[in-house]
Parts: C-alpha cells; structure tokens; sequence
C-alpha cells in the first residue's frame, strides 16, 4: 500500500502528474460514456435517426480511445513496466495489448449490436452507455495493479454486464438469463474478496509488488490459509472465464441474453478476465508450483465437457457457448504450464480467438436479424440465398475448428508445440486436447455442411432474394474474417509481441521481489 | 521474368477465380465460358512458367520467412516432376470445366468455385518444397473434394463423400505423425527447427537409424496409399467415383490420385532409402495385388463406373510396381504412369459421364449397340480403352513397358522375407511376370465392356440418343490427342523428367546393374552413355523388349 505522505507529495506536485497519459484510453471512454448517457437520458422523442446517431456517438468514442491508446503506444512505448496512478496500476506491454483487445471487442460489439436491438427493443442509447461501462471495467482490470482496482473493476464490468443480460425485458429467457448471471455472479465475487480478504490478512498489503514479495516466504509451505486463499481466488477466476466446473451459468445466458451480449460476453469480458488471470497468476501464483494441478484440471474439464456437450446442441447460441468453454479449456492450457512461451501462446489465442468468435457471432446475429431463428437446423442451404455469409461464418467456424492457416491453426499449433517443447509430462495434455480438437470438428463441420450441402430450410427459403445485411454487421463480419485471415498468415509478429508482452510480466514479478528482499539482504 | 512470382501465380490464380465466381451474374453459358476461360489461363500460365523454366534450365524456387522461429516457410519449387504433374493438373482442370457444360446444372458458382480451390490445393502439394506448406495444401484440398461429391452427387453422395474423407483423415493423421518426428529427428541433428524438403531430406539421408527411417516411411506411406489408393485401402474410391459427377471424377482418377504418388515418389522412396531397399518387397507385392485383385474384381462389375474405377485403381498399382524395382528406369515408368493413368483414367470417366447424360443409367447390362448411334462417343471409347489396356503407339504402353521393364531388371530383392526367418521365393522378377497377369485381365474386361456397351443390338430405348455435343467433342478430343501424341513421342513426356527422377534413383545403387544390359543396344553411342549419368535407355529399347 502507498503510504500516506508520499501520496500526499504526489498530490502536491500538481494534478498533470496525477493523469499519466496512459490513462488516457479510460479518460476519453468515461467522456464518451457520459456524452452517451446524458444524451439518451435528455432526448425525449426515441426517433430512427436518435439511435443511429448514438450508435455513431459510442462507436466514434470508443475508436477514439482506441486511437489514444495506439497513440499513447506508438509515443511512449513501455518498455520498462511503470506504476501510474499512485501505484493502482501498472503501464506495460500486457496492458497496452489486452486494452487494445477489449476495445477492439468493444466496437465490433457495438456495430453487430445496433440492428439486432433496434428488431428486438426500442430503447438503445443505453445499451452502448453498458457496453461502454463494462469496457471500462476490463480496461482497468487490464493493467490493475492493486487489489481495491482489481474489485472495483471487476464489478463494474460484472454489473453492468449483468444488466446487459437481461437488456431485452420483455423477454423471459433474458430476464432469466440475467437473474441466473446475477446470482452465479454475486457467488462468485462472494469467494473472490473472501480471497482477497484472505490475501491482506495474510500479507497487509493490496498492491500486487507488495503481495508477490511477501509470497514468496510461503513458497514450498503448505501454508492452510494461503492454500485456501489460492483456491478461492482461482474457482473465482474459473468462473469469470467460464472454465468446467463452474461453466454451468454460461449456456443459459449465452441463450437468454441478446445475442450481441453473448458475444460481449464470450469475448470481452472473457478477455478482461484472462488479463486479470494472468497477471495474478504470474504475480501470485508464479512461484507455487502446486497450483499447476488445479489448472491442468479446469483445462481438461473444460475442453471435454465443452467439447462432448457441444455434440447435442440445437441452439447455435448454445453451441457457441459450449465452444466458448471449450476454447477457456485449451487457453488454460498455457497457464498450466505457466512459462513465458506458454502464456505467450495463450495470449495469441486470446487474441485469434477474440476475431473468430467475433465473427462468428455477427453471423449469427445477421441469420437471427434475417430469420429470427436461432436453431442450428434452419441454417439449412443458406448458402443459395447469401453466399457471403456463409463464407464469412465458414471461415469463423473453420478458425474455430483449427484448420490451417486461420488464426485459430496457428493459435493452437503455437500452443502445443510450446506444451511439447516445455517437456514430456505435458505430452498427455496436448494428447487430451489434439482428440478434443478432432471431436470440436465433428459440431463445427456440422453447421457448415449445412449451410453448403443441404437444401434450404424453411427460414432460409422465406428470406428475399437480395441480401438485407446492415452495413455495421457486414464489416464487422469482414473485419473478423480479414483479421482472422491475416492474424494467421501473418501470425508471427503477434506471436512474438505476446510473448514479449508475458515477459514484461515476469519481469515485474523479479523486480518486485528483488526490490522487497533488498533492504532485508543489508 | 526471374522477378514474377510463377509459382505462387499457379498456386493462388485459381483462389482468385474461386472469389470472383461468387460475384459473377447467374447465366450457365456466362458462367461457363467464363470458368473455361478462367481455366484456360490457368493452363497458359502454368505453361508459361514450365517453358521459362525449361528453356533457362532452373529450378523455380520462391522463397518467404512466415514463421522462422518454428522453422516453418514459405518456401515453392518446381523440378521436372512437379512440373509434369503441374501442366497435368492445369490440362485436366480445363477438361473438367469443358466437361461440366452437359454434367453439371446446378449451384454453378459454387461449383466452380470449388473446383478452382481443389486445383488451388493440388497444385499446392505439387509445388510445396517445405513440409509444413505441403501439409496445409494436402489437408485443404479435403474441403472443396467433400462438398464436390456430397452436393453435386448421385444418390449416395453424403456417404459417398464422409467415407473419402474419414479415409483421408485417417491417413492424414500419420501424415502429421511422421511430419512431426522428421521435424524433431531433423532439429535433434541439425540443432535447429526447419521443416525444408531439402535439409529433410539430408537428415533422413545421414545417419538416421534404420527403424527411425522404417517407421518415417511407414507414417507417410499410409497416408499416401489411402489415396493412390492401395488395397486395401481402395474401398472408398469405388463409391466416390461412382457418387460424384463426371469432371469431379476426372479430377479425381487423373490428379488426386497423383498425390498419393508423388508423394511417395517425392518422401518414402525420395527421402529413406534404407527403409525403401527393406520394404521395397513388400511394396511390389502389394503393388502386384493391386493390379490383379482390383483387375479381377473389375471383371465382374455390372456398373460401367465401377469398373472404370477399378480399372483405376488396378492401373494405379504400375506406379508401386515401379516404385519398388528401386532403379532409374522403374522410378520414370511410375512417373509416366502418373501422366498417362492421369489422361486415360479421366478420358474413360468422360465416356462413362456421356453415357450416362444420355441414358441415365450406368449398368452395362442395359446397354449395346451404341457404337451405330453414337460414332463420335464409340471412336473415343476404343482410343483410350485401347490406351488402357497398353495398346503400343498409346500413352499407356509406354508406361507400362517402363514398368515392366525397370521392375524385370530390377535387383530389388530375390526373396521376401516372411516371419522368423521364413522367406517366401518371391523374386521381383516373379511378382513382375504375374503382374502381367492384370494387363491381360485389363484387355479382357476393357474389350468385354466395349463389346457389350458399343456393340450388339441397340435397345429400342436408346433409338434417338444424340451423338457428341461440341464440348464432349473438345474433351474426348483433347485428351485423345495427347493420348495418341504421347503414345507415339513418349520422348517428349519422358524427356522432361527423366534425368532428375533417374537421379531419385541414384541412392538405391542399382544403376550399375541397369546398365549392364543395355550397353549391348547399337543405337547408344558410348558417349551419351559416358556423358549422361542418369540416361535411361529409352523407349524404343523397352519396345523392342516387348516385341521380341
């Protein structure tokens, strides 16, 4: 914790070095979070033209914030890991590239999002105001630095994504969907700061440089509380990331919610909370090896109970979400293993995974948008009457799957070969996770030879002959695809940026417990 | 010219027609032309590329880091080999197209489309040169291949088309084990990661233990039997063939195919020739119940496609037949096989696919008499079934006699090797002379079937059949030409590859004894022999062979 006079002495030395242009992403997301709900709260007629314009208004905020952060990058590049905001957070690479995710996730959440509400419900302004808010938690999850953030953080993004759950209210399922993430969501914050609470007991600090230094006396000591604590955190995470055992909320509001909160779900909030994941991993856990276990665990889990579900899904929703615990299953697989080249390819993952699933749920949104349905079967010969959608969404579900040279090839590839080179013991996993892989073809192929071989459904054949797709949606949908595309064409800078982004991390880690033993060493 | 990419303009042209199909206006004569002329550039190009090749007397190589830290690049080239099969696939690629202007109704954009991807990928696997780019092309040509057959299909095309793709995944997965433990031997004795055909191959060819190298053959030759296809793994090619529509089941019987070959040509027998010289017996006499068995269970087919099908895969057999002779001139009979299986298999399925757009039925037994109605048909029919059952002065007979003649000389072994020591006395001059036995199952069941199709009374049914559309014409005309061109100037096939696959051979040490005999031959003057290292004697000694 900062101690009080050297806070004080910060203060003093004027507000400019209290707003360290880091922050300035979050700055002009807030501006934009506001300018959007003042203008939804005081514009009495709810026209058309109203809801395109707050559409334009949150998306040109959160580019702008995506510009500042490029730009903030491209000036001042953190090359050594800095503490802003009296020691509440840290500026690095990791925060700079999961920030950068979460925006991108933002926005394409907002162009595929803007139709579909306007089919479903009237008022929209609102919605980008939540959208807007949840990105600010996970932005400040990102580069969090201190524990008060961490929870701060993550309950911002939690509530609001709550709220997002039950957006449409006049629909059950939604309401449903939202009560159901409420309570499971309420359980799991519930453990997660008797955690932290567990954590201050143990250690007297909330800043993660103090809490990593203080750890490593207990290294090697099975300490009770600090194994409690460890196990609390992580079920905790587990749910954040929607990882088996604590998936079960996951499919029922990935089916109740609107579907474009189930892609802000499945992909940036499922970002905020790997951001956080790895850096307390890294930071706390980094030097127990014992907590490998409980990882390896989740992975395997998740991987063969998302992947054998995923098998008997009707619902594309549903399908989707069982592929969502599936992939936390082979992302866990990186921290399992817990090395720099691990995580690194983990990171990559994440961010293939980000444009694949985002694409994939744009073209479920534009199906939805053209049929109201979701049910896999009423995808039947869609090819005849959009051909573009379907090879957008095939290729989304080809990455899914793994097939070459997609992002999500790559993404997996780097992640097994890393697995393999990290030794022989983690060849049973890549094993677990290569049959898992073949099985997820079986349920992707599925849709897609649907959508090409069989004659078209009864949806599909009520459909006009001209495509109808908003402009938003079939960006989104090419921005997806073209990423996804090029992320695997070209996926070794990326690759390589992760990794160096993970050291950066572990280098934190070193300094931070160098800097503690020091005085103690004299 | 040495700054244009060719190689990569072969390989991702027909991507770009695969895009631009989906944006064109839905008119079948529109869209055909349009493929056609697609293709047809398509052919051109590749043509360009082999003739400034060959006339600079380079190997194309292109050359691009992707992922180096994994080892993994970009990397294509072009010898003689893949070349031949390159300029195959491009003129088969054509004729399909041509051929889809009677066969193929419906979803033509599609359709088209997926035809380029097939040609995208097999082009691919030709002209890879780093282990890791032929994978991706050899897995992608799975997904146009599938839906080619499960939506353009007879009856049973779902099955039809999941039964060639289990089969090929099947052998894809030893495919990827024996990539990845050449890859970890590789970077055990080099020190570093690379996954480059030629490094590969000097790791496989220094100082990798005997087993390693039997177990590395193995993994890739499963892969590659299930699509050469090799008893008995053959079962799915009957049903594909008969489920898909006819330029589908050209591609098939003349370029999937080949894939299988090369790729044995290129790493079993390229890349471990300790394995090979160990297995090599095993391989003729499955090579040898290739072409009998398959022979004989065409015999007895009642569906014209099946038998034609069989046919193929009986014809197929030559190619491992002169594989396991390990000497240069079995290496160049496989090759031409490749070349003349690729034109005669894909002419026969055109006969059968115009047959069939005429009566809709493919039993034989409901046929006879067309050779009165349907001359055009019936004159091409005898040409390439001639051309099959190795007819001289056909592109099959130089083939075959290639075959049969390296395989004769050949000193591969003089006995199999059985259980505990057990050997069978099974020389490969045995397995070669009952080989022999298919080509005449081959005359028999190819003139039978000519004799009950195009001869006898005409039902009263097929009175007002048409005879050959233009388009038929221009295919079974295509083909046929080079089906007779090449049967009189093999020179011209064989004189392009001949000297790099001899010199495949050179590792199995067997030339010398090649040599020995045809030294005799009047026509070679001592110093072609002393100046060619890797000369193989040519045709017209194998024809003289024959004759005597």
């Amino acid at each position: 914790m900062p101690d009080m006079s050297s806070l004080l002495n910060a203060l003093n030395a004027g507000v400019q070095t209290t707003i360290h242009s880091y922050i300035f992403p979050e700055v002009i997301l807030t501006i934009g979070l506001l300018v959007t709900l003042i203008a939804t709260v005081y514009h009495g007629k709810k026209t058309d033209e109203y809801h395109a314009e707050t559409k334009v208004g949150a998306l040109i905020f959160v580019l702008l914030s995506l510009g500042a952060l490029a730009w903030n990058f491209q000036q001042n590049p953190p090359s050594s890991p800095e503490t802003v905001l009296f020691g509440a957070m840290t500026a690095d690479l990791f925060g700079v590239l999961m920030r950068m995710m979460l925006l991108v996730g933002a926005a394409i959440t907002i162009a595929i999002s803007h139709r579909f509400l306007e089919l479903n419900t009237r008022i929209i302004g609102d919605f980008y105001v939540l959208v807007m808010g949840a990105t600010l938690g996970g932005m400040f999850l990102a580069s969090a630095n201190d524990m008060i953030l961490v929870f701060v953080a993550l309950e911002t993004l939690s509530i609001t994504s709550y709220i997002l759950a039950g957006y449409l209210r006049k629909t059950v399922r939604s309401a449903e969907a939202s009560f159901k993430y409420l309570i499971y969501g309420g359980m799991g914050t519930a453990v997660f700061l008797f955690g932290l609470s567990l954590v201050y007991g143990l250690v007297g600090a909330t800043g993660f440089r103090e809490i990593s230094a203080a750890l490593v006396q207990y290294q090697g000591v099975a300490h009770p509380t600090l194994v409690v604590m460890l196990l609390m955190i992580v079920a905790a995470l587990a749910f954040k990331l929607s990882t088996a055992p604590f998936h079960m909320w996951t499919p029922d509001v990935y089916e109740g919610a609107p579907t474009p909160v189930a892609a802000f779900l499945s992909v940036v909030s499922k970002t905020a909370a790997f951001a956080l994941t790895v850096r307390l991993f890294v930071m706390f856990f980094a030097g127990f090896p014992q907590m490998q276990l409980l990882f390896v665990i989740l992975a395997v889990l998740s991987m063969t109970i998302g992947n054998f579900v995923a098998l008997k899904q009707t619902n594309i929703k549903r399908l989707l979400a069982y592929s969502t615990i599936a992939h936390a299953g082979y992302m866990i697989l990186g921290l399992a293993v817990g090395s720099v080249a691990a995580i690194g390819s983990m990171i990559y993952y994440l961010i293939a995974y980000l444009f694949m699933n985002m694409g994939a749920f744009a073209s479920v949104i534009a199906f939805h948008n053209m049929t109201r349905s979701d049910e896999i079967k009423s995808y039947s010969g869609l090819i005849q009457k959009r051909p573009w959608l379907v090879l957008g969404f095939s290729f989304c579900l080809l990455s899914l799957t793994g097939i070459p040279i997609t992002a999500g090839f790559f993404a997996k590839f780097f992640l097994f070969q890393t697995l393999i080179q990290s030794g022989s013991v983690y060849l049973w996993l890549v094993l677990i996770a290569l049959v898992n892989s073949t099985i997820s073809i079986a349920y992707y192929l599925n849709v897609i030879r649907l959508m090409v071989v069989k004659e078209p459904s009864s949806a599909v054949q009520a459909m006009p002959e001209t495509s109808d797709a908003s402009a938003d949606l079939a960006t989104s949908l090419a921005v997806s695809v073209a990423a996804t595309l090029l992320l695997g064409i070209f996926a070794s800078p990326f690759f390589e940026f992760s990794k160096t982004s993970v050291e950066q991390l572990f280098q934190q880690r070193s300094v931070a417990i160098s800097q503690a033993q020091l005085p103690a060493g004299k | 010219v040495e700054h244009i990419p060719v190689l990569s303009i072969i390989i991702f042209l027909p991507i770009i027609f695969a895009l631009i199909n989906p944006l064109m206006p839905d008119n079948k004569p529109f869209l055909h032309f349009w493929n056609t002329l697609f293709a047809g550039i398509l052919f051109l190009v590749a043509g360009f590329g082999w003739w400034t090749a060959s006339s600079a007397k380079a190997h194309l190589v292109e050359y691009h880091e992707w992922l180096p830290q994994l080892g993994i690049n970009y990397i294509v080239g072009a010898d003689s080999l893949s070349w031949v099969l390159v300029l195959l696939t491009t003129l088969l690629v054509l004729m399909a197209v041509i051929a889809s202007y009677t066969s193929v109704t419906k979803r033509l954009k599609l359709y088209y489309s997926m035809v380029f991807v097939l040609a995208s990928a097999i082009l691919g696997v030709f002209l890879a040169r780093d282990l890791f780019v032929f994978v991706l092309f050899w897995e992608l040509e799975l997904i146009p291949m599938y839906l080619l057959i499960a939506i353009w299909g007879g009856p049973r095309r779902e099955y039809a088309a999941i039964k060639f793709v289990l089969y090929t995944l099947f052998g894809s997965v030893f495919l990827l084990a024996a990539t990845l433990g050449i890859f970890l031997l590789a970077r055990e004795s080099l020190g570093y990661s690379t996954f480059d055909f030629n490094q590969l191959s000097q790791t496989a060819q220094m100082g990798m233990a005997t087993w390693a190298q039997i177990l590395l053959f193995l993994g890739f030759f499963v892969a590659f039997a299930i699509k050469l296809p090799m008893v008995p793994f053959h079962t799915w090619l009957p049903d594909a063939h008969v489920e898909a529509p006819t330029p589908v089941s050209m591609l098939l019987a003349g370029i999937l195919l080949k894939m299988g070959s090369y790729g044995m040509l290129r790493f079993c027998f390229g890349w471990f020739p300790e394995a090979a010289m160990i297995l090599a017996p095993y391989l003729v006499l499955i090579g040898m119940i290739n072409i009998v068995y398959t022979a004989g269970v065409a015999m007895v087919q009642t569906d014209l496609k099946k038998l034609i099908a069989y046919s193929s895969v009986s014809h197929m057999g030559f190619v491992l037949l002169g594989l396991g002779a390990l000497n240069d001139i079995g290496f160049n009979g496989a090759v031409f096989q490749m070349v003349s299986h690729g034109l005669i298999s894909a002419g026969l399925f055109m006969i059968v696919g115009t047959l069939y757009s005429r009566t809709h039925t493919r039993l034989i037994a409901e046929m006879g008499g067309f050779g009165k109605t349907l001359p055009t048909i019936f004159f091409f029919a005898l040409i390439i079934s001639l051309a099959s059952l190795g007819l001289p002065l056909l592109a099959g007979f130089p083939a075959e006699t290639l075959v049969f003649y390296g395989a004769f000389l050949s000193t591969a072994f003089k006995s199999i090797p059985w259980l505990w020591g057990y050997h069978l006395s099974l020389s490969i001059q045995t397995l070669t002379i009952i080989s022999a036995i298919g080509v005449v199952l081959g005359a028999a069941y190819l003139l039978w079937m000519l004799q009950r199709v195009f001869m006898g009374p005409l039902f009263p049914k097929w009175e007002g059949l048409k005879d050959a559309s233009l388009s038929e014409t221009v295919v079974l005309g295509g083909l046929g030409f080079f089906i007779i061109f090449f049967g009189f100037f093999p020179n011209l096939v064989s004189g392009q590859f001949e000297a790099e696959v001899g010199a495949m051979a050179s590792p199995y040490n067997k030339i010398v004894h090649v040599r020995a005999l045809p030294t005799t031959a009047t026509h070679l003057t001592p110093e072609k022999v002393a100046t060619t290292t890797v000369n193989v004697p040519g045709f017209t000694q194998a024809a003289e062979g024959g004759h005597q």
